[in-house]
């Protein structure tokens, strides 16, 4: 051991120095590009300046030194103990196994979601049967304008598509889903009321809407128009709804965990759902825009029975994704949250 | 109103973090605001300016709605989220604002925050772009109301903001820990004082700053040292030091009373 803090310093002092330089280098370029021999040089400094931290704090506690070598053990620890970074196999990992593994752990969720979601609807379509008035309650402003039009017989869609190109209106589509996602995960943080509100009000606005098609025979037109992407599209939303419930839960009623540690344990795994729901939305996006659009109703059933059926298919892909993949890892992995 | 995170290392060893504070964070925040927006002011300006040597540039994007709309999109996510995202992740946790403020995103253990965390404390910047007032209200007070200035993002992801204070050897000679010449050191006079470490560092802290100071605080400063350090001396200890002071100057003192801390630390 050292006699004094003035020896202890001198002895020390270039191994410090030496340390603070690699951890330079590495902050530059990256701990790979480090020669190996640098790197194990490294990593025993990095030990040998824990020592000293634990020294300096017995013996000169409250001075600056502590402070200085604080700092520099938390430079070198936060690079010795760096996260590996993502590689084009993690990211297919993720997409084959973990997304779908967090779905099925927090199914519950989803169903609750659903639910909420479902009932909203049948709300919304005994409303709206009720009482044609309750139109610009369920779709807001627009909702008289939108009913003069079912009730005159043509499709309100027509109308984006006429006087907008095709990949505008996809790219328009995709972003506002993509935000209707977020924002019904991210309202989760309001003790869950947020989703719950935004499931509702979207729920109610596709009861109503189907049912004034429905009574207004233009039953064939919606669904022409919403089966390509909405099967799908819908699907994540109420996914979302369930990440942003999960948010809720841990908030409202966090069992054995303290609230932040619930939170802090259940938001990586919604968000990761979200994130998920935002990818598969790109391509809802994409065919929102370019498939749905293409109509030849009354006079040709034929482009219709296909989209209806590619909404089935692309719906079915969705929850055979979600309810199958990755099923043989399931028991192994235990879920990493960070 | 300073918080610190300690952090046990692997290694048994007990580092700690300081918490950023909210005053830093906003700064920070303001720094990042002007970076945001400073290259698209910049970008309104030039096509302006070209505007009325070459005429209205924009009509040569009429017709191209769909390329337009492509930019509006990407410059929002860039705008509001992927900025931090992308500066967070290359610059261990830090962007341009934070890196000028010192201050640095890490997870609550300690470790750096890896890509994931990183997008989940963003990704709640999403609420705040739709309903800023209420939103950033919230935040604040969230962060007032919590002794880690989590705001609700970092809540979620399980990181925090940690001040960052840098090792380096300018500093370690500054605190006066290296010491040249053994005799050189060896004090003159006994003058039977004893010095708390923080005592001594001060003392070389302002020995060594003294030449870059004016002459007029450097002396204000010295005083207030001297006389903090007399005050819980014994009689004949102040008395010791009077008696210096009548032949030396008051700087002259100051190194001789450090003298002695390294003579009883050696």
């Amino acid at each position: 051991m050292p006699r004094s803090v003035f020896e202890f310093v001198r002895t020390r002092k270039q191994r410090w120095n030496r340390l603070d330089a690699l951890c330079e280098r590495v902050e530059r370029s990256s701990l790979s590009s480090l020669p190996v021999d640098d790197l194990r040089e490294m990593g025993s400094l990095y030990r040998q300046a824990t020592s000293d931290l634990a020294y300096v704090q017995t013996f000169t506690p409250d001075s600056e030194l502590v402070e200085l070598l604080n700092a520099l053990v938390a430079r070198a620890h936060s690079l010795v103990y760096i996260s590996s970074n993502s590689s084009w196999k993690m990211l297919w990992r993720t997409i084959s196994q973990t997304w779908p593994q967090t779905f099925r752990a927090n199914v519950r969720y989803f169903y609750l979601s659903l639910a909420i979601f479902l009932a909203a609807n049948v709300m919304g379509a005994a409303g709206f049967l009720a009482d044609e008035g309750m139109v610009n309650l369920f779709l807001g402003p627009g909702g008289e304008q939108l009913l003069e039009s079912v009730k005159a017989g043509e499709m309100w869609t027509d109308k984006i598509f006429s006087v907008t190109p095709m990949s505008h209106a996809a790219l328009n589509i995709m972003v506002n889903n993509i935000m209707v996602v977020f924002l019904t995960f991210t309202m989760g943080i309001a003790l869950g009321l947020g989703t719950v509100l935004v499931l509702v009000r979207n729920g109610l606005m596709l009861g109503a809407v189907i049912a004034m098609c429905v009574r207004y025979g233009m039953a064939l037109s919606l669904f022409d128009f919403i089966t390509a992407h909405g099967v799908v599209e819908i699907s994540v939303i109420i996914v979302a709804g369930g990440a942003g419930l999960m948010l809720g839960e841990s908030l409202l009623c966090p069992g054995r965990l303290s609230r932040r540690d619930a939170l802090r344990s259940n938001g990586p795994q919604a968000i990761r759902l979200v994130i998920m729901g935002a990818f598969v939305l790109v391509f809802a996006g994409l065919t929102e825009g370019f498939i749905s659009p293409v109509h030849s109703l009354p006079s040709n059933l034929v482009p219709t029975i296909l989209k209806i059926c590619f909404g089935i298919f692309t719906g079915s892909l969705f929850y055979l994704y979600l309810f199958k993949c990755g099923r043989k890892t399931d028991k192994t992995t235990e879920f990493h949250v960070s | 109103m300073r918080e610190y995170i300690s952090i046990d290392t692997p290694e048994n060893v007990t580092f700690g973090y300081e918490v950023a504070g909210i005053g830093s964070r906003l700064m920070a925040y303001i720094i990042d605001l002007m970076f945001r927006y400073l290259p698209f002011v910049a970008l309104i300006l030039i096509i302006t300016l070209l505007g009325f040597f070459i005429g209205d540039l924009l009509v040569y994007f009429q017709g191209m709605s769909t390329l337009l709309i492509i930019l509006n999109i990407l410059l929002f996510f860039s705008l509001h989220i992927l900025y931090y995202v992308l500066f967070e992740t290359y610059m261990r946790g830090q962007t341009p604002g934070k890196r000028f403020m010192k201050i640095r995103v890490v997870q609550q253990n300690g470790r750096p925050a890896g890509l994931s965390q990183i997008f989940i404390r963003n990704l709640f910047r999403f609420i705040a772009v739709f309903f800023w007032p209420l939103c950033y209200g919230i935040s604040i007070i969230v962060m007032f109301i919590n002794k880690n200035s989590q705001r609700v993002g970092d809540f979620a992801a399980g990181t925090m903001v940690v001040k960052e204070r840098s090792y380096s050897e300018h500093s370690i000679e500054n605190i006066g820990y290296i010491q040249g010449d053994k005799n050189k050191m060896e004090p003159k006079t006994e003058l039977g004082i004893v010095l708390t470490t923080k005592e001594f560092e001060i003392i070389q802290k302002y020995l060594n700053r003294r030449s870059s100071m004016n002459q007029q605080s450097a002396n204000e400063l010295s005083d207030m040292i001297l006389n903090n350090i007399i005050k819980h001396q014994p009689e004949h200890v102040k008395e010791a030091i009077n008696t210096l002071l009548r032949s030396k100057s008051i700087n002259a003192t100051l190194h001789e009373i450090a003298k002695h801390y390294i003579r009883d630390h050696r």
